[in-house]
């Protein structure tokens, strides 16, 4: 009401929205021109790799107008959002039932019940989970398979590397927070700590083992950026205190590297969000009910 | 010290007022005292006549009915309905003039008509008096009214505070915006010894009393006014009259030539709106006591007392309420590091200086503030 005279600006989702543009592009060269060009997938895949982020927005905004929501993260936008950090080998079937399960569980769970799981993070895992039990799990396309190509200097400033179907653009993930951190809205306390704890990490796990390559190799992740900036501060899902922001991140950047070097570099550190959401679920409860007696 | 923000602001809101006088109101109404709830046996009344103990008449006129009114901070309230005959009859005053420079202290004390402002002379060892003259709200210009209008009366009525109280000094908080002020102040300034003008930041809230004093580093000894009460000061003290009457800011989107209207305490807003602008702006949304602070009062039984600002009038726009994201943006921008969320979501009674930054920061245009004066959801 009071806000009539606020001049609004453009709303954070739609920022996060106009980065998804540029992820999905980058996305499409290195896994669908690149290996087109090089023969090893048919033409279709230049078009079909297009209907995961396209099919994700529209399931999400039809969810929206059946059941009459409106919500500032809307179903659409976490159709997009999900979508990108997928694997390659993700079947469009089982990509559709993990979304109607995201959209159910946002809408009725998450928005109206007020939970803080963090939904996206959870299908993720969870979808991952039956790929690598049906056997399908796999991030690399056929040219990083084959082992016969080497990216380009221009690809690797370009900053791709083995990722989730859209988010291997390290330039484009790093250029999307830098713009983000003009935001007001965007928690970027959030990716910064945990980022700095997972160098201390890495540096410390380095030096620990003399191997200066891994330190290289994993310094700039194209996943972990990509969890770290877009999936991290989501606000639904993040704390807002001071202290539970740093407890957060602490417990975030920190599990990055165990869970990487427990499961792997793609999954660890989904697990490490997961885990941290988790925790700061658990701490909340535990203070609302002390504070309830 | 708390971190205060700057506001955006409207650019299509004039704050160009002119200046506009209503003093011929049909009929005035006064709210009532809490204990006395009942009519005064007296039917004529003088203006300037102390009709309750701090509650003076501000027309001549018949004392009609006692009517449910509603002042702005949104409490329905018993008034005495006061006729006007137009003839503006004085009650002869209470003493006779005398210059404020050969005052003792005692006197001007008791020179007082307002007892709240006499309040803040009562301590020992004033050493400071820090003037604010920046308008909270930012669709409200009275303070900025009043200084452009009385700056040498201000400035005159400041500097025989200084010399009844030897030793001290003063300070005239304004925003380092309003350009015009700080030069019509820096034209007299060189008469008056021991008055300073101290330039803030363009933030919310830098004007209210503990920003202020916690920005200038004054923790004791001082005494903090408004330049509307500086004003009232001086109608007091050297024109021996209780204050009768009160500006009134109306700007806003709706408003073409915005204004500040003096006008007498206990007019109606829509008697006032109509006899000013010809209309009572019934199909916009009118914001009493400004757009940050403020809220939307039926203007058919608002009574316009002292403690009221101005209106802000909008044109009604579609704000849809989403659900809360949880960005805890409100907690951040909380002066007074309350958290908003707890009145919002669990109905707790929470610590509130009601200036409204909660709800203009929310991204979901939840109106948080309503929350935290404890009204209940729709």
């Amino acid at each position: 009401m009071s806000r009539l005279h606020k001049i609004i600006r453009i709303p954070l989702t739609r920022k996060y929205l106009l980065f998804f543009v540029f992820l999905v592009l980058g996305g499409w060269y290195k896994n669908a021109f690149l290996p087109v060009k090089e023969g090893f997938y048919s033409n279709t895949q230049l078009y079909f790799l297009f209907f995961y982020p396209l099919l994700g927005g529209f399931l999400g905004f039809l969810f929206d107008k059946v059941c009459r929501k409106k919500f500032v993260y809307s179903n659409a936008f976490f159709g997009v959002l999900f979508s990108l950090g997928l694997p390659i080998s993700t079947p469009l079937s089982v990509f559709v039932i993990a979304c109607f399960l995201l959209f159910i569980l946002n809408t009725f769970f998450i928005q109206k019940k007020d939970w803080d799981l963090h939904v996206v993070v959870f299908l993720h895992l969870l979808l991952v989970g039956y790929l690598f039990f049906s056997q399908q799990y796999e991030y690399s396309n056929l040219l990083e398979k084959s082992g016969l190509f080497v990216y380009t200097f221009l690809d690797q400033l370009l900053g791709f590397q083995g990722s989730g179907l859209f988010t291997s653009s390290v330039v484009l993930l790093l250029v999307s927070f830098l713009v983000l951190c003009f935001d007001y809205y965007y928690k970027k306390e959030i990716p910064l700590t945990s980022y700095g704890f997972y160098l201390l990490t890495l540096v410390l796990y380095s030096f620990w083992k003399m191997d200066m390559a891994f330190l290289l190799t994993h310094v700039f992740s194209s996943t972990v950026l990509f969890v770290l900036v877009f999936l991290a501060p989501l606000d639904l899902f993040s704390p807002y205190s001071k202290k539970r922001k740093t407890m957060y991140s602490f417990l975030l950047g920190v599990g990055i590297l165990p869970f990487s070097l427990w499961i792997n570099f793609y999954e660890g550190v989904y697990f490490s969000l997961f885990l941290a959401n988790l925790l700061i679920i658990l701490l909340n409860a535990i203070q609302n009910r002390l504070f309830r007696s | 010290m708390a971190k205060l923000i700057p506001l955006d602001i409207d650019v299509s809101v004039s704050k160009e007022v002119e200046s506009k006088v209503f003093l011929d109101p049909d009929f005035v109404y006064l709210p009532l005292p809490k204990q006395k709830q009942e009519m005064k046996k007296e039917i004529h009344i003088k203006k300037g006549m102390e009709l309750f103990r701090g509650m003076y008449a501000p027309i001549s006129g018949k004392l009609a009915s006692v009517e449910k009114c509603i002042v702005p901070s949104g409490e329905e309230v018993p008034c005495l309905v006061v006729s006007n005959d137009f003839q503006e009859k004085n009650e002869k005053l209470a003493a006779t003039r005398k210059r404020i420079s050969h005052m003792t202290k005692e006197a001007f004390l008791d020179s007082f008509f307002d007892e709240v402002l006499r309040q803040k002379f009562l301590q020992e060892n004033i050493l400071t008096f820090v003037i604010s003259g920046i308008d909270e709200d930012p669709y409200c210009c009275n303070e900025v009214f009043i200084q452009k209008q009385y700056t040498k009366i201000l400035l005159e009525m400041l500097d025989a505070l200084l010399n009844l109280y030897p030793g001290s000094k003063a300070m005239i908080a304004l925003k380092n915006t309003d350009s015009a002020l700080i030069l019509q102040y820096n034209n007299f300034l060189g008469m008056f010894r021991n008055i300073e003008i101290k330039l803030m930041e363009d933030l919310y809230l830098i004007g209210r009393e503990e920003f202020l004093t916690s920005k200038l580093h004054i923790k004791e000894n001082y005494v903090y006014l408004r330049a509307h009460e500086l004003y009232a000061l001086y109608l007091q003290i050297k024109k021996r009259r209780p204050v009768l009457e009160t500006f009134v800011s109306i700007l806003g989107d709706a408003i073409e030539n915005p204004c500040v209207v003096e006008t007498k305490l206990g007019t109606k807003a829509k008697e006032l709106l109509q006899r000013v602008y010809g209309s009572d702006f019934s199909s916009y949304a009118i914001y009493t006591n400004g757009i940050m602070q403020g809220r939307v009062l039926d203007i058919e039984r608002l009574v316009i007392t002292p403690d009221c600002l101005g209106f802000v009038i909008m044109k009604k726009k579609n704000t849809r309420i989403k659900s809360c994201i949880k960005c805890g943006k409100c907690i951040t921008v909380c002066p007074i590091h309350s958290n908003p969320l707890l009145a919002y979501k669990r109905g707790k009674a929470v610590r509130c200086i009601h200036c409204g930054l909660c709800s203009y920061i929310c991204p979901s245009s939840i109106p948080l503030e309503k929350y935290l004066r404890g009204e209940k959801d729709e």
